[in-house]
């Protein structure tokens, strides 16, 4: 008793619709093998059916090799930090704003505490200065904060391991 | 794709010497106008370069500052963007 339904070859008939067990069904591709059992083609494990069910694995009429490495999709390079110019420019303004803010702001205020003194020069440098560099130098030393922060984050999300 | 941090530099750029400019002018326009000195007006005194003593009124900066540290911050935020979207060697390249 032949059977016409096409099965997919791809798969165990075992598992696709109108495969009765026991009463001789076979393949259309399989037509010497009336009466006998699967080819041992169709008796794949779990794993392999799995496997070639996955579009991103590979082909199973490859020849199997046992020392074949497991598919693993291949990373992207990283991109290293050397020669970044830009990291360079954050490196050099993070110092150059903190330390620029927190002299200024110290200066600032050791004029505002040293009193007025009476000389032409003094309402700029005793007042009017000060109070321009009391109200960017707090900016200045969290701008500087925020580059240093920037930039060693940068740092570890590059980071590799030596190898 | 690093054409817009780029934009940001110079804009955070102009935005400092915008901040600058007003600033000189809110200064300079400051110190040409000192007020006569008063005992009841609780101003500081200075002496001005002749030697007379003049008084000013409350310095404001006004936007001058301000401008410059928007400008700062927007300069950071572009050199942050522009350091992650640096694309130059590739680790393989070694």
């Amino acid at each position: 008793m032949s059977d016409e339904r096409d099965f997919d070859p791809r798969f165990d008939p075992a598992f696709q619709r109108g495969y009765v067990a026991g009463n001789g069904t076979a393949p259309t591709q399989n037509p010497a093998g009336q009466g006998s059992e699967p080819t041992p083609q169709w008796t794949n494990p779990p794993q392999a059916l799995d496997a070639r069910a996955r579009p991103d694995a590979p082909a199973m009429d490859a020849p199997a090799s046992p020392a074949a490495p497991a598919a693993h999709p291949t990373p992207e390079p990283a991109v290293t930090l050397d020669g970044n110019p830009w990291v360079r420019v954050l490196w050099v303004i993070a110092p150059v704003f903190i330390i620029g803010g927190v002299v200024g702001q110290t200066w600032s205020q050791s004029r505002f505490m040293g009193g007025v003194t009476s000389s032409a020069s003094d309402v700029l440098t005793s007042y009017v200065t000060p109070t321009i560099a009391q109200s960017i130098c707090p900016w200045m030393i969290l701008t500087g904060l925020a580059a240093l922060v920037g930039v060693v984050f940068l740092h570890a999300v590059r980071w590799r391991r030596a190898e | 794709m690093s054409r817009l941090p780029l934009a940001m530099l110079g804009a955070a750029a102009l935005i400092m010497i915008l901040g600058c400019a007003v600033l000189a002018y809110t200064v300079t326009d400051y110190l040409d106008s000192p007020l006569a000195i008063s005992s009841t007006a609780g101003l500081p005194v200075f002496q001005s370069s002749d030697g007379s003593l003049v008084s000013y009124d409350t310095f404001q900066p006004g936007v001058g500052p301000s401008l410059i540290t928007t400008g700062s911050l927007l300069m950071f935020a572009s050199l942050f963007l522009l350091a992650v979207l640096w694309r130059g060697r590739r680790v393989s390249d070694r």
